[in-house]
C-alpha cells in the first residue's frame, strides 16, 4: 500500500497526485461538519462563520466535546456516513474549493464530478469506530461556531497531526475505490452466498403484482 | 439497596457500556485481525483494536457516535415484592443520569427532535432514553445499558411481510439483500452481529431482531434446532459474500448471526433484520435486596447459567 503524510492546507496539485487505493494521514487545519452545516451554508446560504481557506479539508463529523478549564477538548471523534451529505457536497466543493472530504464509506456521482472539476478527494476512514485513536491526533481546538445546533453539529476548526489512516476512495480523476470492490461482492460473493442457501433465483410470491 | 446506590449503578453502566465492547466481541474482532489475509481489511480491524485498548485505559467513548440511550431491563416476578417501589426510582434515574452524564461531556447530545432537529443538548427528550421493560417468572432483576448507534440503526434495520408461499426462502433472501445493502460501503460498519427477526406481530418481530443483535453473546445458538442450523447457515452465508471490514472486501462481514422466533398470524408472517457494529456496548447489573453485582452481558433470554 502507498502511504502518504499530506499538509494542509492543500494544493489542487497536491490531491491531483493521489490514486484511488492510497493509504493518507494529514495533518493541518480541518472542519468539522454535519447535516447542519450543510443546511446552514447551502440550503441558506449564509456566509461561513469563519474564513476556511486555510482549512480546506472537511471532516464528516460530530465529536464528543467537553469544556476543560475554559477550553473545548475533543473527547472522542470518528467519522460520519458521507454518502448523507450527497445532496449538498458537490456545491460545497465548488463554493469552498475544497481539496479533501473525510467521512465513512464514499460520496456519490455528484462529488464524482465536483471533484475532477475541483480537484478533490474523498477519504474513507479505516476502521470502525476510532474515538479515542482519532481524538489523541487532535492537538487543539481552534475555532468553534455555530454552537446553538449542539457541540455534535457546530462547525469546529480542528488542528490534526497524522490524523489516520484513510483510504483514498474517490481520487480528483475520476475514479472510485468502490467500484472494483462492488463487482467483486456482487457478482462474485452475493450468487456464492446465494447458491450456499439455496436461494438462486428465489422470488417474492407476491413479486411485482404485490 | 437505597436510591444512590440505584443511581451509581446506572452511572457505572453507562460509563462502561460506552466505553468499552463487550469481551466476546474483542476476542472475535482479534481473531478475525488474525484470519484476515488482505491488506486492507487487516489495516481497518488493528485501527479498531488500538482503538478499543485507548478508549478503555482513558474511560472515553469508543465511538464518537456515542448512540441512542436505550435500556433493557428485566424483571422476575418473584422480586416484585420488594423491588416495585424502585421501579419509579429507577425509570427517573435513568433519564436523570443520561442528561447528567451527557452534560458532563461523556456523551455526545445525539438525540434531536425529528421534526426541526432541535438538539436540547442532554440525550433526552420524547421517548428518550428508550427503556424497555420485560417481566419474567425468575426472581431476578437485571438492567442493561445498551447505547445503540445510528450507522446501524439508521442504514441497517429494515423489515417486510411474507407470505407462507415465501417460506424460510424468503427470509433467507431478504437476510441478505439487507446485508448487502447495509454494508456494501461499510455504510453499517461491518464486521456485524445480525439480528433476525421471525414471526409475531409487526412490532415485536423487530424487537427480536433488535435484541437477537446486542443482548445475544457471539457464539450462542438458539435451542431450538432449527433457529440454530438457520442461524449457522446464515453466518457462513453472510461471510461469502466477501463484503468484508467496511466494506472493503475480506472475509469478516458478519462476527455471528443470532435470530429469534415468535409465533405468527396464518395469513403470513414478518422478518426483521437489525445490526450491531464492532461497538457491541452492553453493559448489565443484577440488583438484588442485598447489593448490586456487574456483568457483561444480560441474561434476556434466560438461556445462560449464571
Amino acid at each position: 500500500l502507498t502511504t502518504v503524510s499530506l499538509r494542509i492546507p492543500l494544493s489542487e496539485q497536491d490531491v491531483r497526485r493521489l490514486r484511488v487505493g492510497d493509504i493518507a494521514y494529514i495533518t493541518g487545519r480541518v472542519f468539522s461538519g454535519r447535516t447542519g452545516v450543510h443546511m446552514r451554508l447551502i440550503e441558506k446560504s449564509l456566509p461561513s462563520p469563519t474564513d476556511l481557506s486555510e482549512a480546506n479539508v472537511m471532516w464528516h463529523l460530530g465529536p464528543v466535546m467537553k469544556k476543560d478549564g475554559g477550553k473545548w477538548v475533543v473527547v472522542s471523534a470518528g467519522a460520519t456516513t458521507s454518502i448523507r451529505f450527497e445532496k449538498w457536497a458537490p456545491q460545497l466543493i465548488r463554493r469552498f474549493r475544497l481539496r479533501a472530504m473525510i467521512g465513512k464509506g464514499t460520496m456519490g456521482s455528484g462529488t464524482r464530478q465536483a471533484c475532477q472539476e475541483v480537484g478533490c478527494v474523498h477519504l474513507g476512514k479505516m476502521g470502525m469506530m476510532t474515538g479515542g485513536a482519532y481524538a489523541e491526533r487532535v492537538e487543539k481546538v481552534l475555532e468553534g461556531h455555530w454552537l446553538d445546533m449542539g457541540t455534535s453539529e457546530a462547525l469546529w476548526i480542528l488542528l490534526v497531526r497524522e490524523l489516520g489512516p484513510f483510504v483514498v476512495d474517490m481520487d480528483a480523476e475520476g475514479n472510485l475505490m468502490y467500484d472494483g470492490i462492488d463487482k467483486r461482492i456482487l457478482n462474485e460473493g452475493v450468487p456464492r452466498a446465494r447458491r450456499t442457501l439455496g436461494i438462486e433465483g428465489f422470488r417474492y410470491a407476491l413479486g411485482e403484482e404485490g | 439497596l437505597d436510591e444512590n446506590s440505584i443511581r451509581e449503578a446506572v452511572r457505572r453502566l453507562y460509563l462502561t457500556a460506552s466505553s468499552t465492547v463487550t469481551s466476546d466481541v474483542r476476542t472475535s474482532l482479534r481473531r478475525a485481525y488474525e484470519e484476515e489475509e488482505n491488506e486492507v481489511a487487516k489495516t481497518n480491524l488493528k485501527v479498531v483494536l488500538d482503538n478499543l485498548d485507548i478508549c478503555e485505559k482513558k474511560t472515553i467513548p469508543v465511538c464518537s457516535d456515542t448512540g441512542y440511550p436505550v435500556w433493557y431491563i428485566r424483571v422476575g416476578e418473584g422480586s416484585l415484592k420488594w423491588f416495585c417501589e424502585w421501579i419509579p426510582v429507577l425509570r427517573k434515574i435513568i433519564t436523570e443520569e443520561t442528561k447528567a452524564i451527557t452534560l458532563e461531556g461523556k456523551l455526545r447530545p445525539t438525540v434531536i427532535d425529528p421534526i426541526d432537529r432541535a438538539n436540547p443538548g442532554t440525550n433526552v427528550g420524547e421517548g428518550m432514553p428508550f427503556q424497555r421493560w420485560k417481566f419474567d417468572d425468575s426472581g431476578e432483576v437485571e438492567i442493561t445499558c445498551a447505547p445503540k448507534g445510528g450507522g446501524t440503526e439508521i442504514f441497517g434495520s429494515s423489515s417486510k411481510v411474507l407470505l407462507y408461499a415465501d417460506g424460510l426462502g424468503g427470509v433467507k433472501n431478504f437476510v441478505l439483500e439487507s446485508v448487502t445493502q447495509a454494508d456494501l460501503h461499510g455504510k453499517a460498519c461491518p464486521p456485524n452481529i445480525v439480528g433476525v427477526g421471525i414471526g409475531g406481530t409487526f412490532d415485536l418481530c423487530a424487537e427480536l431482531a433488535k435484541e437477537a443483535a446486542v443482548l445475544r453473546p457471539i457464539g450462542s445458538r438458539h435451542p431450538d434446532p432449527r433457529i440454530a442450523k438457520l442461524e449457522q447457515e446464515l453466518f457462513e452465508a453472510i461471510n461469502l459474500t466477501g463484503i468484508g471490514p467496511l466494506g472493503m472486501l475480506g472475509r469478516t462481514t458478519a462476527l455471528d448471526v443470532h435470530v429469534e422466533f415468535a409465533y405468527s398470524h396464518l395469513a403470513g408472517f414478518p422478518v426483521a433484520v437489525a445490526f450491531q457494529c464492532p461497538a457491541a456496548r452492553v453493559s448489565t447489573a443484577l440488583i438484588a435486596e442485598g447489593g448490586i453485582q456487574f456483568k457483561e452481558r444480560p441474561n434476556w433470554f434466560r438461556r445462560m447459567k449464571d
